[in-house]
C-alpha cells in the first residue's frame, strides 16, 4: 500500500523580537505556540489533515521591521494568521498594514489598547492577553490596598506608554479620591531612571506605577534597592518586565524592594490539571519542561498555546485557509477549554478580546525568578 | 657707405649702454618676479590653510553633532516609538542649527531608508534607500559622507547609523543634507576675491565649486582636508589661487618705470657719445681733410697741421713723413720712366725697318709662289694635254691598225694607250694633290678602273682594295701606277678569254718600313718561267714591271699562282705614316 503524499502544510507566522537580547517572551510565545501545534497536528491537522506549521520573522523590536515582516508574510501561501510579540509599539504600527493585506494578528502579549482598538471594520486583530487599561486598572487597585492613594508613575516614551497614560486618565475619572502625583516619561535606552524616581517620589507619590520592560525596569530596582530604607516606596510594575529574564538582571535587588507586577496566569496554582497534564506532556517532549520553573515568561507561552488551539478551531470552521473566512470563524468559536481558563466564545464580532479584566491578578518575583500570585 | 667713428662710437656706447640696462633689468625682473611669486604663494598658502582649517573645523562640527545626535537616546527611541513621536522628534531635529543658518535636512530613517520624520516634519521627506547608503550605514553599520549633485549644486550628505541598545544594531540612521557651497563660503575671507584670491573647492570626483571665472594662468596652492571620518571619505581639498595677472601686477608697473628709465638713459648716453665722438674725430677729419687735398691735388707737398697732443699727431707726423718718401719715390719714377721710354722709341724704328724688309721678302715670296703655282698648274695642263693627244693619236692609229688589218699592231698600240692612260690616271691624281703624296688604295683603285675601262660591255671584273693609310711619294706613284696598269693589262687579257667575268683582289699592308701590295686575280695564273723570276720570255710589259720595281723603287717583286696569278710587290715607304 502507497503512502500517501505529505498534505501541504498550514501557516501560522510569529513575528517577534527575536534578536533582542534580553527578551525570553518570544521564546515563551514561540513555545506556546509549537506546543499547540503538536497536539493539534499530532490530533490529525486541520483541514482535514494539513499540519500546522511555524514560520518566524524577527523584528527585533523595531516598528519598521515588524511591517516588512507583515509585508513579506503576505505573500506567503497558506498563511492564516501572525501572532504579535511582546512590543506594542511594533503591533501598534503593525496594524494599517495587517488590515491593507487582510492578515489576522494575534496579539499573545501586546497590550497596548489601541492594537485592538484600532477602529478598522472588519477587524483583523485579536488578542488573547491583557490589555493596558485592564493591567492599570489592576495595578492602580493593588496599590489602594497597599494604602497608596497617590502614585507617581514611570512611563515609556513609547506608544504603549501613551496607551498606559491613556488608561490611567481614564481610570482616575472613575476613580476620583485617587490621584497621580506625577507622570514622568522615560527614554528606552535610559541609564538610569533614578532622577525620575526622585521627581515621583517628591512629589508625594506613595507608590510607583512602572510601565516598563525588563532592561529599565531592572535599572529602577537596583537603582531603588540602592536608597535608603524610608526611600524605597513600593513598586507596582506593568508585566513587561517578565518578558525577560528579569531576576537575572536585577539579581539580589529585588529581594530588596517591594515590587509587584501584573499577570494573567501562573502556572504555580492552575487548577485545569488534566489540561495542565497534557500541556506538560506536549511541551516536556518538545521543551524538556516539566514543571513551572522551566517556563521562561510564562503568560506568554500560555496564551500562545491557547490562542493557537482557538486558530485551529476557527480555521476548521473556516474550512478553509483564506484569512477572511477565517477571521469570520474566529468570532464564532464556542466552548474551547484552554490552559488559562474555558473559553464560552473567546471572540465576538464586538470584542476581539479573549481575556477579561478578571482574568488580571498581581503577582510577586520569587528570587529564584518564578513568578507567584499575590493573595490579597 | 661708410660711417664715422663718432657715429660708431655713439653706436658702441649705445648698443653697450642697452645691453647693460637689458641685463640688469632681465636680472631686475626675473629677481623680482621669484621674489614675488613666492611671497604671493606663501600668502596663497597660508589662505588657504587658514580657510581649511576654518572649514575642517565647520565640517568636524557638524559631523560631531551628527555623532551626538545619533546617538540620542530621543533619536533611539524614535525608531521604536509609534504614534506620538513626532511631539519629540520633530522639535529635536528642528532645533539643529547649521552656522550662518544655512539651511539643511535632517531626516531619521528606519533601516530601510524609509524617512521617519525630519527637521521639516513631514512636509518634506527623502527616501535614502539607495544600495550604497544602507550597505556602509545599516549593513556594515559605520557612517557615511558623500557629495550629491542637485542641479548645479552639490550637497553634502552624512549619514549616522542609529543603533538600538536592545539588539545592538544599527536599526535606522539620520541623515543630514546640506548645501556644501554656502558652508564654504561662510569659511572664506569677508569680502572673497578683495585680494584677486580665487578658490576652488575639489574632492574625489573632481572640482565641486569654484570662484574662477578664468582659470588660465593661475598660480594655487592646494590644501588637503584633515577631516575626521565620515568626512575624510569626500578627500576635500581646497585651492587657492590667483591668476597671474593679478598677482603680477606690480611687476609690469616696475616694467613700466624700468623701461621708461631705461630709454631716458639711451637717450642721454646716445647725446653725450655723439658729443664725445665728434670731440674726439675732429683731428681725424681735419687729417681726412688733408688726406683728401693731397688725393685730390696729387700734391704730396702738402704737409698736415693737427693742434692736438694725442696719437692722432703722431699719426700726422708719420703721414707727412710718409708724404716726402711718397714725393722721393715719385720723382725716381718719373727719372726711370723717361730713360726707359727712350730707350723703347730705338728699339721700335729698329723694328719698323725689320718690318718693312720683311714684308718686302714675304711679298717676293708670294709672289714666287704664285708663279711656280701657275708654271706647276700651267705643266700638268700642258701634261696632261700632251698625255691626252698622245693617247688620241694613239687612238688614231689603232684606229688605222684596225682598218688595215694589223690585228698584232693594234694590240700594241692599245697596251700602249692603257699604259699611257695609267699614267694619265696618275698625273691627274697628282695634280690634284698639288703632288703631294697619294693614298695608295686610292691609287690602285683609280689606276685599275681606268684600265677597266676598256672592257667590253658583256664582261664584267669585280675588284676590290683593302682600305689603307699608306701613302707613296709622286715617283712611287708613277711607278706603280704603270705597274697596276701592266698587272690589270694582263688581267683583263688572261682572265677573260674563256669567260665574261673575273675578280681582281688588292691589299695594301706594312710591315716595319716596307710596304706590302698584293694584286691577285683569279685568271690562269703566270706562266712557269715567270714563276721561277725568269722574266726573259715575258712580254715587255711585265719586263718593265721588273725593271719599274727593282731599279726605280729599290722593291721587289714575286709572282706565285694561287686560284690566279698572284702578284706581291715590296718596296720601302718614304712617307711617314699618318699619326694614329
Amino acid at each position: 500500500m502507497a503512502a500517501e503524499p505529505a498534505k501541504k502544510p498550514v501557516i501560522i507566522g510569529f513575528d517577534a523580537e527575536v534578536g533582542h537580547t534580553t527578551s525570553t517572551s518570544d521564546d515563551a510565545i514561540r513555545m506556546g505556540i509549537l506546543t499547540a501545534i503538536s497536539e493539534i497536528n499530532a490530533a490529525g491537522g486541520v483541514l482535514g489533515g494539513r499540519p500546522l506549521e511555524l514560520v518566524i520573522k524577527d523584528h527585533r523590536s523595531v516598528p519598521a521591521r515588524g511591517i516588512k515582516n507583515i509585508e513579506e508574510f503576505a505573500e506567503i501561501p497558506d498563511l492564516v494568521a501572525v501572532v504579535g510579540g511582546k512590543f506594542s509599539p511594533v503591533m501598534q504600527e503593525e496594524v494599517p498594514m495587517v488590515h491593507e493585506k487582510k492578515i489576522i494578528l494575534f496579539s499573545a502579549w501586546g497590550a497596548a489598547d489601541n492594537i485592538v482598538d484600532n477602529g478598522h471594520t472588519p477587524n483583523y486583530c485579536f488578542r488573547l492577553s491583557l490589555k493596558d487599561s485592564w493591567a492599570i486598572q489592576t495595578m492602580l487597585n493593588h496599590a489602594a490596598k497597599k494604602g497608596a492613594k497617590r502614585v507617581g508613575v514611570l512611563l515609556p516614551t513609547t506608544g504603549w506608554g501613551r496607551s498606559c497614560e491613556k488608561a490611567i486618565k481614564s481610570y482616575l475619572i472613575t476613580h476620583p479620591e485617587r490621584s497621580v502625583t506625577t507622570v514622568q516619561w522615560y527614554m528606552w535606552g535610559d541609564k538610569s531612571l533614578l532622577d525620575k524616581y526622585e521627581a515621583a517620589r517628591n512629589s508625594g507619590a506613595e507608590a510607583i506605577i512602572l510601565v516598563a520592560n525588563e532592561i529599565e525596569g531592572s535599572i529602577l530596582v537596583k537603582e531603588v534597592a540602592g536608597l535608603p530604607w524610608e526611600k524605597r516606596l513600593p513598586i507596582i510594575s506593568h508585566w513587561g518586565v517578565t518578558g525577560g529574564d528579569f531576576t537575572k538582571l536585577t539579581g539580589e535587588a529585588i529581594s530588596q524592594i517591594d515590587f509587584s507586577v501584573v499577570q494573567t496566569y501562573s502556572f504555580f496554582d492552575n487548577h485545569r490539571e488534566q489540561k495542565l497534564k497534557q500541556f506538560y506532556k506536549t511541551a516536556g517532549q518538545l521543551f524538556k519542561i516539566s514543571k513551572p520553573e522551566d517556563i521562561p515568561s510564562p503568560v506568554g507561552m500560555a496564551h500562545a498555546y491557547d490562542l493557537t488551539h482557538i486558530l485551529a478551531l476557527a480555521v476548521n470552521k473556516a474550512g478553509t485557509t483564506g484569512r477572511v473566512r477565517i477571521r469570520e470563524a474566529l468570532e464564532q468559536v464556542r466552548n474551547y477549554d484552554g490552559l488559562i481558563k474555558s473559553y464560552p466564545r473567546p471572540f465576538t464580532a464586538e470584542d476581539h478580546e479573549a481575556l477579561e479584566p478578571g482574568d488580571l491578578f498581581m503577582s510577586r518575583f520569587r528570587n529564584d525568578g518564578a513568578i507567584l500570585r499575590i493573595r490579597e | 657707405m661708410p660711417r664715422s667713428i663718432a657715429r660708431k662710437i655713439s653706436l658702441a656706447a649705445l648698443s653697450l649702454t642697452m645691453a647693460v640696462v637689458l641685463t640688469l633689468g632681465l636680472a631686475s625682473y626675473l629677481f623680482t618676479r621669484h621674489t614675488l611669486k613666492e611671497q604671493i604663494e606663501e600668502k596663497l598658502s597660508f589662505e588657504a590653510a587658514l580657510v581649511s582649517h576654518r572649514l575642517e573645523a565647520r565640517l568636524d562640527n557638524i559631523n560631531n553633532d551628527m555623532r551626538n545626535m545619533s546617538a540620542n537616546l530621543i533619536v533611539v527611541n524614535a525608531l521604536i516609538d509609534s504614534a506620538g513621536r513626532e511631539m519629540y522628534v520633530e522639535p529635536f531635529l528642528r532645533s539643529y542649527r547649521l552656522p550662518r543658518n544655512i539651511p539643511c535636512l535632517l531626516t531619521l530613517c528606519d533601516f530601510s531608508g524609509k524617512p521617519i520624520i525630519s527637521c521639516k516634519g513631514a512636509e518634506k521627506l527623502r527616501q535614502y534607500s539607495d544600495e550604497p547608503l544602507l550597505t556602509q550605514v545599516i549593513t556594515n553599520q559605520r557612517p557615511l559622507a558623500r557629495l550629491e549633485k542637485k542641479g548645479t549644486e552639490s550637497h553634502l550628505l552624512i549619514a549616522y547609523p542609529v543603533f538600538y541598545g536592545a539588539t545592538g544594531k544599527a536599526e535606522g540612521f539620520l541623515a543630514l543634507e546640506l548645501p556644501l557651497i554656502p558652508l564654504v563660503s561662510g569659511c572664506l575671507p569677508d569680502v572673497p576675491g578683495r585680494d584677486g584670491h580665487i578658490f576652488k573647492l575639489s574632492g574625489a570626483s573632481g572640482e565641486i565649486w569654484t570662484t574662477a571665472k578664468d582659470r588660465t594662468s593661475i598660480l594655487s596652492t592646494t590644501s588637503r582636508f584633515k577631516t575626521q571620518a565620515p568626512l575624510d571619505q569626500l578627500a576635500l581639498t581646497l585651492t587657492v589661487g590667483q591668476s597671474t595677472r593679478q598677482a603680477y601686477a606690480p611687476l609690469l608697473t616696475m616694467t613700466a618705470i624700468y623701461l621708461a628709465i631705461g630709454a631716458m638713459v639711451l637717450v642721454l648716453v646716445l647725446g653725450i657719445s655723439r658729443a664725445m665722438g665728434k670731440k674726439l674725430t675732429a683731428p681725424l677729419v681735419a687729417l681726412t681733410k688733408t688726406a683728401n687735398q693731397v688725393t685730390k691735388h696729387s700734391d704730396p707737398t702738402s704737409e698736415i697741421t693737427v693742434t692736438s697732443l694725442d696719437e692722432i699727431t703722431q699719426l700726422s707726423s708719420s703721414i707727412n713723413t710718409m708724404l716726402n718718401r711718397l714725393q722721393e719715390s715719385h720723382d725716381s719714377l718719373e727719372q726711370r720712366v723717361t730713360d726707359r721710354t727712350r730707350e723703347l722709341q730705338a728699339l721700335n724704328e729698329k723694328l719698323a725697318e725689320e718690318v718693312t724688309e720683311r714684308s718686302l721678302a714675304e711679298a717676293k715670296t708670294r709672289e714666287y709662289a704664285e708663279t711656280q703655282a701657275v708654271l706647276l698648274r700651267e705643266v700638268n695642263h700642258r701634261v696632261k694635254n700632251n698625255l691626252v693627244a698622245i693617247i688620241s693619236m694613239l687612238h688614231q692609229e689603232e684606229d688605222r691598225a684596225r682598218e688595215k688589218g694589223m690585228r698584232e699592231y693594234q694590240i700594241r698600240v692599245q697596251e700602249v694607250v692603257w699604259r699611257v692612260a695609267g699614267l694619265l690616271t696618275v698625273h691627274r691624281l697628282l695634280s690634284s694633290s698639288e703632288w703631294k703624296p697619294l693614298p695608295l688604295n686610292q691609287l690602285c683603285e683609280s689606276v685599275i678602273k681606268e684600265t677597266l675601262k676598256g672592257l667590253s660591255a658583256s664582261r664584267t671584273m669585280r675588284l676590290s682594295v683593302s682600305p689603307s693609310e699608306i701613302r707613296v711619294d709622286s715617283d712611287q706613284a708613277h711607278s706603280l701606277a704603270m705597274v697596276l696598269n701592266e698587272l690589270s693589262t694582263n688581267t683583263l687579257k688572261y682572265a677573260l678569254r674563256e669567260r665574261d667575268t673575273a675578280s681582281i683582289a688588292v691589299s695594301i699592308g706594312q710591315q716595319d718600313n716596307i710596304i706590302e701590295l698584293t694584286y691577285q686575280d683569279d685568271g690562269p695564273g703566270f706562266p712557269e718561267p715567270l714563276l721561277r723570276g725568269d722574266f726573259s720570255d715575258s712580254g715587255i710589259g711585265l719586263t718593265l714591271v721588273n725593271g719599274l720595281i727593282t731599279r726605280n723603287m729599290q722593291g721587289t717583286i714575286t709572282l706565285t699562282n694561287d686560284n690566279g696569278g698572284v702578284a706581291r710587290i715590296t718596296f720601302p715607304a718614304t712617307v711617314p705614316e699618318p699619326a694614329s
